[in-house]
């Protein structure tokens, strides 16, 4: 995951992270985020991004609450910040009538799924404008929190998503992904804490 | 339904206000224990460990337990090996006491004797991650039934999520310890604005209408405008942005 990480924040947009022995990594690692990913069929990460809620530290309120409405920040027990989310073009496939790739629908959906099991209300996330056009094009972009703004050399939305059924609904219908996304285990935890 | 709708809306706001008016730890859990009792539940336990005051180099802890098995616990230094502790204080899920590993004899001992001092028999803790770089775990026991505490459960998720960080931000003012929580400082002139539409009555999509933005960013809004007033919901929410003069309403 800290490798697919680098390849994408360090070799493909050329972000000023740290990598240490070619992982991406940085300060909000130590929180024990949950981390997602999603792997292929030989085991390969394919995806992956970080939760951890808004009442701690996280990348939306700490490092980007220039996008925020009057730079306040996000603060609520129900709201989870997603962030790091990466996708290996290489090894991901384009599914669904609108190009969504796999794991970029599978990790939309987990997340969905495991935020209905906690109760959570929101996911809020900082992506970049191709993220955004890729995901609108799919409609399964976010609802933009406040106006875009130049971040480096991207342009960043900082953006939520509600935590419903409605949302797993429309990330299936552009999917195509019908199945199960969490692995067996995961799924029965999940039934038992939620 | 919720665990905290089956609960009248004056009676609960009004709990939560008490709790966090009341000045020891152990006053908040007598509070909180009463009101949970009437659902099932036994006991509450906080734990909160890595707080910034400078006299605490040991947890914070807080229980409804009985007496002998605090004395018991605190003895023997259970906190150290306590599996629920392990488990809850390397993530952010919370830990269902069903799932944890009890085949190492330590552990096996462990629940056995917390089984004796009529611990509960089932339990959930719910980890809460603070602005200090603090961990605080939120627990609650039951004696119900499996099938029974299995169906509370799935209805007491978002509930319990709720009264764990604000038990949490109760517990860091018992302690003293500055919550830096300006609540006119942090709230967004967006959010006081979908407050004070609330406030008058105005549904979601009313206000998204009146402010020009969708339904679901006002109710982005509300949320986020909760969770900073330390609120049980957004009626709650309401009230205190008034009670604080945040909101004013002409």
């Amino acid at each position: 995951m800290h490798q697919l990480r680098r390849k994408v924040f360090h070799e493909r947009m050329g972000w000023d992270v740290t990598v240490i022995r070619q992982w991406e990594i940085d300060g909000f690692d130590v929180f024990d985020p949950l981390y997602l990913l999603s792997v292929d069929h030989n085991d390969r990460v394919v995806g992956s991004l970080r939760l951890l809620p808004t009442t701690g530290f996280t990348m939306i309120n700490d490092v980007f609450s220039d996008l925020l409405p009057d730079g306040k920040p996000i603060h609520s027990p129900l709201i989870w910040e997603s962030s790091r989310f990466s996708v290996d073009h290489e090894a991901d496939v384009p599914i669904g009538p609108n190009g969504i790739s796999r794991a970029t629908a599978e990790l939309g959906l987990a997340m969905n799924q495991i935020g209905m099991g906690l109760g959570l209300s929101h996911i809020v996330t900082v992506y970049d404008a191709i993220v955004h056009r890729t995901l609108r094009k799919a409609r399964c972009a976010g609802e933009p929190i406040g106006a875009p703004k130049r971040v480096g050399g991207t342009l960043a939305y900082a953006v939520f998503y509600e935590v419903s059924a409605e949302t797993e609904r429309a990330t299936r219908a552009a999917s195509g992904i019908y199945g199960p996304v969490l692995e067996d285990d995961m799924e029965v935890g999940l039934q038992k804490v939620a | 339904m919720g665990l905290l709708e089956k609960y009248a809306g004056d009676d609960l706001f009004e709990l939560i206000d008490q709790v966090a008016k009341a000045e020891k730890l152990d006053e908040g859990h007598e509070l909180l224990r009463s009101a949970l009792e009437t659902y099932g539940l036994e006991h509450v336990v906080y734990l909160a460990v890595n707080l910034p005051s400078e006299k605490r180099d040991r947890p914070l802890v807080a229980m409804t337990y009985s007496a002998e098995w605090q004395k018991h616990y605190a003895q023997r230094d259970y906190v150290d090996i306590d599996p629920v502790v392990k488990a809850g204080i390397g993530g952010i899920l919370p830990v269902d006491w069903e799932t944890l590993d009890r085949k190492h004899p330590t552990v096996k001992k462990f629940f056995g004797e917390a089984q004796e001092f009529k611990v509960g028999a089932q339990g959930i803790s719910v980890p809460v991650r603070g602005r200090h770089g603090e961990f605080a775990l939120f627990s609650v026991t039951s004696d119900l039934s499996p099938p029974e505490w299995s169906r509370l459960k799935q209805h007491l998720m978002r509930d319990l999520m709720l009264l764990a960080y604000n038990f949490h931000s109760f517990a860091l003012k018992a302690e003293q310890i500055e919550d830096g929580d300006d609540y006119r400082d942090k709230l967004s002139f967006r959010e006081s604005e979908c407050l004070r539409w609330t406030a008058m009555g105005k549904s979601a999509w009313d206000t998204g209408q009146i402010m020009g933005v969708s339904e679901r960013t006002v109710k982005f809004h509300l949320e986020n405008a909760r969770g900073k007033l330390h609120a049980m919901n957004t009626t709650h929410a309401v009230s205190k942005a008034i009670s604080l003069n945040l909101i004013a309403l002409y």
